[in-house]
């Protein structure tokens, strides 16, 4: 469910907001699924939502004057051969996909490997506390901040009860340092997906205001190999995860997707299912698995995607009479999502009459649209 | 004390005894014994000995000698009596004993052994007055007056005199409350007493006091009686430890072996039978053995057999309650009205109140699936012996097989009541609360009941799949089941064994049929992909038929083999295959023969033999199809209905006595089967050692070309370096020698392997499809195949394989998807709503999707309401997507249709 780009007032989508979004075409086609809050003010909305409206523009990123979008890809050490391979495949896939249909600069993509000759076009440090402090500092040098950091690790991960260490090559950085090493990159969002193995355990480390962490498992007791890491990258393959059919993929519907298709993948094995991915984007350093208003958990996840685009690009290949159709509907757009967060509240067929209607409205715009 | 917790099962796992090895132990025991002769004054303490030790032979003839030497006489003349007893040579122990009686008028021990044989050969006036003689003349608290009362007790209990009973077994208690009662055998009464009254708590504490093996010699009675306890609550594993510890001491103690063989039944063990015989072995005249095997020969539907063991209980004892009950069931079984009423009028002649009568018949028709008259008979049962708690649970239990699970349920809490230590009426009524949470669909004929989450997947394919069979299989056998027929999948296999015999387990069964209601397996309760639930479904559903058209009175591997036939006829590949099993059991001889196939279900020697009498079954059947005709078959249901033996009916149909039918099937077997089998050699089963693999193969095949598991290898071994060309033809020899072989790297899955490679895409899809022929569960060659349709926009086709891969694996969300989107193609709207309900049930990564993919399948079918539910379903999730967009605005009347 999407809830809550809408009330956002500026133009800007709070996602990975730079500037350097796909070309217009890619733009328009999108058209119909931009969420924007216009009309936000004159809706009834429930108090988790006002609550966020106030807490938005303090986690939201320039919208303005971004400083770009930045990758870290570290994979560390799993004392496995085919799985570090496995991981490489996987490193290089998502670097495909980050530099090539999400627009990430690639010199702003940070490729870090146990071993720097397994591909040396491609891993710019080797995956060792020291590389990974390098890796930071060459993204932080720059003029502006960063609107948004992706920080994506693969490898094994260890827990003893208190403590979560990331096994780099050398000494292995607890979650409490990563944190430190990480967060050093001056930038107003940090989406961190951290795939190892009881990476549960280094949530409450890395948690925090505009962060957004995923951990493969709930807690740093899940500690078998986990899956999760390699189905968050084919989410973002052919938009795959795009659930709301907007053409865009959010860190929400990622962390969906990639959910199920692990549970999926335990169930086809036969085997119990040993990881749980959560999610944790409020900065209370406890994660959930299914983020939801009701628990202020995933708003933000919600309205930060991956690509880079700027939903007012849209109007731009609009004559002034579409213009005016498209604003329409998305306040029709705002109208709905502020009506599924009411349903709870009202009577089924109340719920659904109103929901035909609006459905149907804005059907026919987008009809009109269409032609 | 004892730790009996940690002496379960482990211990005893490699448990038989077979008899060969009692009689040995006995007769060492003997030839030591006349060896080396005792010394004159040590014959009674020799003779006891003995008789402990299980060596009653050589016990006699040392109390014999005892008596002539005149040493120890009053030990010596119960011991004597006891072994006589033991033996079974009633006679000669009732001869002696009125001597005895006469020298020593005054001996408590020689008046419980006199109750005891009068009791065993069914005079029990004779019995009574003994052991009430016996009470009266042993002092207070010793070890035969409290043995003597318990006996009496346990014989007026049988009588249906069970106040007196009661007052005996409170005596035995008061005794114990004094806090004098000490050693085994007496504690061994004392628990008996309170096992009997109620207190189970009770009688296990003092059992275990009994049973302490630190003390004195523990009493073989107490250890027998303990065991017996953990029998009536459902404890097999705990009772053969009882039982063999017991059997440790005395390998021939009778109520030890007899306990085994009934603690064995549990496990529909085949050593139920070796056990019963050992304990004939050593008394020829057990009624307890003789009954077990009764029981047997009529679950074998072997009624002259059981005939046969019921008639020598019968002479020994002709009043043996549990003998006439047998005799009972024979006569009912058999249609001689006569015959059962006068076993019943003689049962109740002597203990009224014998309601035990109507639970054994119950028992023994539920055995025969004959379920109703099962629930007939529970509740005669119970209105006669309301206490009589077991009867209450094999109420419960038809009553749910019949369908009425709120009467089950009630009669299951009366047995919870009564004796909470019921494992079958608690798992059962766990599983009545698990089964509320069930939801329940319906189509014509059937009722579903499933799981919240097999719902929305299994229930349309079930209901498509149902009706099919109900719609071919009441035509083609022209009958129409009793409905509404009920079909319940459960998600958990222990929830499926609950509900099949009150007890988990039961790893191999997938379904049963009781009639006219399914329970199964749901294809949740098992690996993804590791059954096909469809095939089972028509399999149970064939059952429904041939049972209710024959009153349930047709014989198991009838109603088996006529159900495998049919799995054959409804899809390709379904259904038991011939595998290697088969074809290995046909080389050496293990196939049984057309009239023993019965055996191979009710008492199978090993786990794979009831997998090839199913298999074996199916190919009785086909054969009589082939050789006599459809008709002939379904002639045979009609007069099973009737009731006719196998043999009469079978004279009848096929115009073959049973001799003819055994020769005439091995014929057939033997022309299908005979040059496959000399093509398979299995000392060349295993593939040779990679290295060395080519030179032995070469040398196998210069021997035969015909081995198939040589052509084969090669054929794998050629594909793996690469020779494709090469390894085409030995593959494809080895498809044709042994066409059944589908097991991984079958010639079907290699050969196809290669011609997609090699982009020989039209004989890879023959081999796919020749695949699914004869394997109707490996979900390969059905993606493989769909794969390939799909490229070609084969709809039909594509649905086609799909469809039936939804059969092995529902829960594959690709499946679905591809499914739906091939029937919608197809213009199959039926399949493509299951497939997509299926897709939206299966919470989908794509929702949004799913659900306007269900709309589409239902606006196409012109379900209008239902195509704007679920594409309002799918603009709720994604209010942007344009294609639900459109859907909607045709729906609304605003779009093109």
């Amino acid at each position: 469910m999407r809830s809550s780009a809408c009330f956002y007032s500026s133009p800007a989508d709070p996602g990975f907001g730079a500037k350097s979004g796909p070309a217009t075409a890619a733009a328009s086609r999108r058209a119909f699924g931009i969420r924007k809050a216009l009309f936000a003010f004159s809706l009834r909305l429930p108090v988790f939502l006002l609550f966020f409206l106030v807490a938005g523009p303090a986690l939201r990123v320039s919208g303005d004057e971004p400083g770009g979008r930045a990758a870290i890809l570290l994979t560390g050490v799993s004392g496995d051969q085919d799985l570090q391979a496995a991981y490489l495949e996987e490193t290089r896939k998502l670097y495909s996909i980050l530099t090539g249909t999400l627009g990430f600069a690639r010199e702003r993509v940070v490729v870090l490997f146990d071993d720097p000759q397994a591909d040396p076009g491609l891993i710019r440090y080797r995956s060792t506390r020291e590389g990974l402090e390098e890796a930071c500092l060459s993204l932080s040098t720059g003029e502006k901040k960063a609107d948004l950091v992706f920080v994506f690790i693969e490898g094994h991960g260890s827990y003893d009860g208190k403590t979560y260490k990331l096994n780099l090559v050398g000494p292995d950085p607890t979650a409490w340092e990563l944190a430190a090493i990480l967060y050093s990159i001056p930038a107003g969002r940090f989406v961190v997906v951290n795939a190892t193995s009881a990476s549960g355990g280094s949530l409450p480390a890395l948690s925090g205001e505009g962060k957004i962490v995923i951990t493969a498992t709930k807690s740093g007791s899940e500690r078998n190999r986990t899956r999760m890491g390699a189905y968050f990258v084919e989410s973002l393959e052919r938009n795959a995860a795009d659930s709301d059919k907007d053409d865009r993929i959010s860190v929400m519907e990622a962390f969906v997707f990639s959910g199920r298709k692990v549970e999926e993948h335990y169930k086809k094995e036969g085997n119990l299912q040993t990881e749980h991915a959560v999610l944790d984007d409020n900065g209370d350093g406890r994660g959930q698995s299914d983020p939801n208003p009701e628990s202020e958990e995933g708003l933000l996840a919600r309205t930060t995607f991956f690509d880079g685009g700027l939903r007012t690009d849209a109007l731009e290949a609009f004559t002034p009479e579409e213009r005016m159709l498209a604003l329409e509907a998305w306040e029709l757009e705002e109208r709905i999502e502020a009506l599924k967060y009411e349903k709870a509240a009202m009577p089924r067929s109340e719920y659904e009459k109103k929901l035909e209607e609006l459905l149907l409205k804005l059907a026919r715009i987008n009809e009109k649209l269409g032609k | 004390m004892k730790n009996w917790e940690n002496s379960a099962a482990g211990n005893h796992r490699s448990g038989k005894i077979p008899e060969k090895v009692l009689r040995i132990g006995a007769w060492i025991l003997l030839w030591s014994s006349l060896v080396w002769p005792a010394a004159e004054d040590d014959f009674a303490s020799r003779g006891a000995s003995a008789l402990r030790s299980g060596n009653y032979a050589g016990a006699a003839q040392y109390f014999e000698s005892a008596l002539k030497a005149g040493i120890d006489v009053e030990r010596s003349r119960p011991g004597l009596l006891e072994a006589l007893r033991l033996r079974g040579d009633y006679s000669e122990a009732a001869r002696r004993l009125e001597a005895f009686v006469t020298a020593q008028p005054d001996s408590a021990g020689l008046h419980l052994e006199g109750g005891r044989i009068y009791r065993d050969t069914g005079e029990y006036a004779k019995a009574e007055e003994y052991l009430r003689r016996a009470l009266s003349l042993a002092s207070l608290r010793s070890e035969a007056g409290m043995v003597a009362e318990r006996d009496l007790a346990e014989l007026l209990w049988n009588l249906g005199r069970k106040n007196e009973a009661r007052r005996l077994w409170d005596s035995l208690i008061d005794a114990y409350r004094t806090g004098t009662v000490q050693g085994s055998r007496r504690l061994g009464t004392v628990a008996v007493a309170a096992w009997r009254l109620g207190f189970v708590r009770d009688a296990r504490d003092i059992f275990l006091d009994a049973t302490e093996p630190e003390t004195e010699p523990v009493s073989l009675e107490a250890l027998a009686d303990f065991g017996a306890l953990f029998l009536e609550k459902y404890n097999a594993t705990e009772a053969m430890n009882s039982f063999k510890d017991c059997l440790k001491i005395n390998a021939s103690y009778p109520d030890a072996l007899i306990g085994m063989a009934r603690a064995k039944k549990y496990e529909n063990d085949f050593e139920v039978e070796v056990y019963s015989r050992a304990a004939l072995e050593i008394n020829p005249g057990l009624a307890a053995a003789r009954n077990l095997l009764a029981e047997l020969a009529l679950d074998s539907e072997y009624y002259e057999a059981a005939l046969g063991e019921i008639q020598a209980a019968l002479a020994v004892n002709p009043a043996n309650l549990e003998s006439l009950s047998l005799l009972a069931v024979y006569y009912f079984i058999g249609g001689d009205a006569a015959g059962f009423d006068a076993a019943e009028k003689k049962i109740l002649g002597i203990n009224p109140a014998y309601g035990r009568l109507y639970y054994v018949m119950a028992e023994n028709l539920a055995s025969r699936r004959k379920y109703r008259e099962a629930v007939d008979f529970s509740r005669k049962a119970v209105e006669l012996d309301p206490e009589l708690r077991p009867a209450y649970v094999t109420l419960g239990m038809n009553l749910t097989r019949i369908g009425d699970l709120d009467g089950g349920r009630e009669a299951m809490e009366r047995a919870f009541e009564g004796d909470p230590f019921n494992v079958w009426a608690a798992n059962s009524l766990e599983l009545l609360d698990q089964m509320d949470t069930f939801v329940e669909s319906g189509s014509e004929h059937f009722r579903y009941r499933m799981s919240g989450e097999d719902g929305p997947v299994l229930a349309p394919y079930a209901a498509r799949l149902a009706e099919e069979a109900y719609a071919k299989l009441s035509r083609r056998y022209g009958f129409r089941p009793r409905e509404p027929i009920f079909i319940e999948f459960f998600p958990d296999h222990g929830g499926f064994a609950v509900r099949t015999l009150g007890l988990p387990g039961l790893e191999g069964a997938l379904g049963v049929c009781f009639g006219q209601v399914i329970a199964m397996d749901s294809p949740r309760a098992r690996k993804a992909g590791s059954f096909n639930w469809g095939t089972t479904l028509w399999h149970e559903f064939t059952h429904v038929i041939t049972m209710q058209m024959t009153n349930h009175n047709i014989p198991r591997w009838f109603t088996e083999g006529l159900s495998v036939f049919e799995e054959y006829r409804a899809r390709p590949g379904w259904g038991d295959g011939i595998d290697l099993s088969f074809i290995k059991a046909y080389k050496e001889g293990k196939l049984l023969k057309a009239s023993e196939l019965n055996r191979g279900f009710t008492r199978p020697e090993s786990p794979e033999q009831v997998a090839l009498a199913y298999l074996q079954s199916a190919l009785a059947c086909q054969w009589m199809e082939e050789a006599f005709g459809f008709e002939s078959i379904r002639r045979s249901l009609l007069l099973f209905a009737e009731n006719r033996s196998a043999q009469e009916v079978f004279r009848e149909t096929l115009a073959l006595d049973s001799a003819a039918m055994d020769a005439e099937y091995a014929r057939y077997i033997d022309s299908r089967f005979e040059k496959i089998a000399g093509r398979v050699a299995f000392d060349a089963r295993d593939a040779p050692a990679a290295d060395s693999g080519r030179d032995i193969l070469e040398r196998r095949l210069e021997n035969n070309p015909d081995d198939f598991f040589a052509n084969l290898h090669m054929g794998t071994l050629l594909e793996k370096e690469g020779s494709l060309r090469e390894a085409e033809v030995f593959l494809k020899k080895a498809r044709a020698l042994f066409p059944y072989y589908v097991e991984q790297g079958n010639p079907y899955q290699l050969l196809a392997r290669m011609y997609l490679e090699t982009g020989r895409e039209d004989e890879a899809l023959a081999q796919l499809e020749e695949w699914i022929r004869v394997d109707g569960d490996s979900i390969e060659p059905l993606v493989e195949a769909g794969e390939i349709y799909r490229r070609r926009e084969d709809w039909v086709a594509l649905a086609k394989v799909l469809d039936l891969a939804v059969f092995i694996d529902p829960y594959e969300g690709t499946i679905q998807e591809k499914l739906g989107q091939a029937a919608l193609e197809a213009k199959n709207w039926d399949l493509a709503i299951a497939a997509c309900k299926a897709l939206v049930a299966l919470n989908t990564t794509d929702p949004a999707e799913a659900h306007l993919d269900l709309a589409e399948a239902y606006f196409a079918s012109g379900d209008r309401m239902a195509a704007k539910r679920e594409t309002l379903r799918s603009l709720e999730i994604a209010p942007a997507y344009r294609k639900a967009q459109k859907l909607l605005l045709k729906l609304s009347g605003d779009g093109a249709e």
